[in-house]
């Protein structure tokens, strides 16, 4: 999993060097501690400057400038026009679609002050969405009241703001106009550091999260992203003393911290959240400090929106604390398709396996049945001249595990083919299927390893013939095609029973072809009373 | 002066009795002092219908004036302070007072900020306020309305406006 950091403009540009310096800064106190853990957290971050203005970029290494729109701009700037920026984009489209298909999370940083950011920053997000993409936009609103733009120029970064909402894109909106406060001056650079510091280690957690996704459902990112409205990355951070257990007033600090960053747009109550832990001290404390965010999070509000999702990196190095990105609740929404890579160019495969105790270990709230289970092993198994006696998985759960986990070994079974020892059983692959983050790595199956694996579902699974409704004709699911199928799925109401049928064909369909959702077999479903919907909704009232 | 203006037609209206009483007495004799009452008693009626109709009219068409008025100064004052709005707080941004002025066909619409805040104000936000008027008159399309120069009055932005009853779009006929 790799995250591309992507900023748009001059402003965006200073953010993303700001943010990098922070990174790096933690990064480096890392690798006095741990060398080879700094170089998967450094690995798996890409930056990348983009801009319309060859000078802004002049003083960044090459492979990270990303100069658009020559011939539309002539390498100098969008003219403080947003919508020549968006001509510049189009013009190098291609290029940032390269970019942007090598990765599978990509955190865009622009700000609304003249043209390149405000004009970009809208495209580059539907960009990435049409692709799939995990996008996670920062958007800095500037204050025209502290002359920082005129006032035309902050109501086109509102418009902004108000694309992101039309398209349902989630979006972190940072206001500069409470970076300032009359009764409490602080220098620029102060308020800058405290702006852009929390995005630098909510990164980091981020960082832990998708590390493993097999511990984190991806669904559970998938939901946190989806929907229109704000995001707010919170962070605070805690050193307890040598051995000890934080104070309740270092928590309550930290919580506050991580809470109340008064930085961000975000008005309606704290829905589904993402809250990574990280620091050596006792269970009570990781306790309360979900306690103390829950409080935070539902005090005046009626609290019952709020969804934490809660990870945990154990012994990770220092700076300490807790990082959250809070989503505003804007109702349920469908989660997003996102197209999970699992890809990790430039990461030293050796590195990621040397020390099983550097590995992180994740903790999700929601969902835990769909996640496998954390085996009490080491969670990465060594590789290297003593991997002959490497045990090899004995179930085809535990064999995806460790592929999902990117463990060198089961890649190159998974790549060779070499089926046997392995048994698979019909049920268990089904059970698999239903889960998302087996979904993302069927593709990085051998195709012996896919039949072998397709030819055990359909061999060990029957399919209750259900009857469903297509528009208003009632039809029995062996007689369906894949896109009637996927249709259904996608719109139609189902009940309860026939649901988890019809999404097992469509993953197969999906990641087998169309072909293969003929080969299954189908028997009667059991007769059932025909309900309506509402009849169905007062099911559960009956005695 | 104008108040002198608007009790004329009342004084006259209180003396057309008197008045039309002795002329016809004094024109024809064959008219009775009763049928001269009568008919005096007759034109006061028809003047007192006459200035109840004027008077129906002018108050009709002022309160009218005032409702377009209002109507105006409240959209006006939204759009506004929109862009202003912060969603995570509930108060206003500005601090607005509409200053109606039926019989001169003024509006003045009268705007500050609040809570703390630095705009509207004319001593280092003229350019913005002018976009801003700019901005709202040309979301409001009400061409009824014509805006004449912004000046400060306290901490107050005052954009006055003349009203002008039966403007017709540019290029209407």
């Amino acid at each position: 999993m790799n995250i591309l950091l992507l900023s748009a403009g001059g402003g965006g540009g200073n953010i993303l060097r700001s943010v990098k310096t922070l990174f790096d800064r933690d990064v480096t106190v890392i690798r006095k501690t741990d060398a080879a853990y700094a170089e998967r957290l450094q690995a798996a971050v890409t930056t990348r400057f983009l801009d319309t203005n060859e000078f802004s970029l002049a003083d960044l290494p090459a492979e990270e400038r990303l100069l658009i729109g020559t011939r539309t701009t002539g390498r100098l700037g969008a003219r403080h026009n947003p919508e020549v920026a968006g001509q510049a984009l189009e013009e190098s489209k291609d290029d940032v679609e390269a970019l942007m298909l090598e990765h599978s999370v990509i955190v865009l940083i622009a700000t609304g002050g003249k043209g390149t950011g405000a004009g970009t920053m809208f495209p580059l997000a539907q960009i990435a969405r049409r692709h799939r993409k995990l996008v996670l936009p920062i958007f800095v609103r500037p204050s025209f009241e502290r002359h920082e733009v005129d006032k035309r120029r902050y109501d086109y970064a509102l418009k902004v703001g108000e694309q992101f909402d039309g398209a349902k894109i989630r979006l972190i909106e940072i206001l500069n106009d409470r970076g300032y406060d009359d009764g409490d001056p602080k220098p620029q650079l102060v308020v800058w550091e405290r702006m852009n510091l929390p995005i630098a280690r909510g990164l980091r957690g981020l960082i832990y999260v998708l590390w493993d996704l097999s511990q984190v459902d991806p669904s559970d990112l998938s939901t946190l992203l989806a929907g229109n409205g704000r995001l707010r990355i919170g962070f605070g951070e805690i050193d307890p003393p040598a051995g000890a257990d934080p104070s309740d007033e270092l928590i309550e600090h930290a919580v506050g911290g991580c809470w109340g960053n008064p930085y961000y747009a975000f008005s309606r109550p704290a829905g589904t959240s993402l809250v990574c832990i990280h620091g050596d001290w006792s269970n009570v404390v990781d306790a309360k400090i979900k306690g103390r965010l829950a409080e935070s999070a539902v005090v005046g509000t009626g609290g019952s929106h709020y969804n934490p999702l809660y990870t945990r990196a154990v012994q990770s190095p220092k700076p300490w604390g807790v990082t959250a990105l809070f989503g505003e609740h804007t109702g349920v929404h469908q989660p997003l398709e996102v197209d999970w890579r699992f890809d990790r160019p430039g990461v030293p495969v050796v590195s990621m396996a040397v020390d099983a105790a550097n590995t992180v270990a994740l903790e999700v709230q929601a969902d835990e049945g769909d996640a496998p289970a954390i085996p009490e092993s080491p969670a990465v198994i060594p590789i290297g001249p003593s991997q002959s006696d490497t045990k090899s998985p004995a179930s085809l759960w535990e064999f995806a595990v460790a592929v999902n986990r990117s463990d060198p070994a089961a890649l190159a079974l998974a790549r060779d083919g070499a089926v046997a020892g392995i048994a698979i059983e019909g049920s268990e692959v089904r059970k698999l299927l239903g889960t998302m983050w087996f979904r993302a790595i069927v593709p990085r199956f051998s195709e012996e390893w896919r039949g072998c694996i397709l030819s055990a579902l359909v061999d060990g699974v029957v399919i209750p013939n259900h009857v469903v409704k297509v528009g208003r004709q009632a039809m029995l699911l062996s007689a369906l095609n894949y896109p009637q199928l996927q249709e259904i799925a996608a719109k139609s109401w189902l009940p309860d029973v026939a649901r988890p049928d019809l999404e097992l064909l469509v993953a197969v369909g999906r990641l087998w072809g169309e072909s293969a959702v003929s080969r299954f077999r189908f028997v009667p479903a059991p007769q059932q009373r025909e309900t309506s919907k509402f009849a169905s909704l007062l099911e559960g009232f009956r005695s | 002066m104008k108040g002198l203006m608007q009790v004329i037609p009342v004084v006259f209206a209180s003396l057309v009795p008197a008045l039309v009483y002795s002329a016809v007495v004094s024109v024809s004799p064959v008219i009775t002092e009763n049928e001269a009452t009568l008919i005096a008693w007759a034109a006061l009626a028809m003047t007192a219908v006459f200035a109840w109709r004027g008077v129906d009219e002018y108050f009709a068409q002022r309160g009218a004036t005032v409702a377009a008025m209002k109507q105006f100064g409240e959209t006006f004052v939204r759009e506004f302070e929109r862009p202003l709005l912060q969603p995570d707080r509930a108060e206003r941004p500005i601090a607005s007072q509409l200053r109606a002025i039926p019989d001169r066909k003024r509006l003045e619409i009268c705007l500050a900020p609040r809570n703390g805040r630095r705009y509207p104000n004319l001593s280092d936000h003229r350019t913005n306020v002018a976009y801003d008027v700019i901005r709202v008159l040309e979301l409001v399309q009400d061409r009824r309305f014509v805006c004449e120069a912004v000046y400060a009055q306290g901490s107050w932005v005052v954009v006055p406006f003349q009203f002008h009853v039966g403007t017709k779009q540019a290029g209407g006929r």
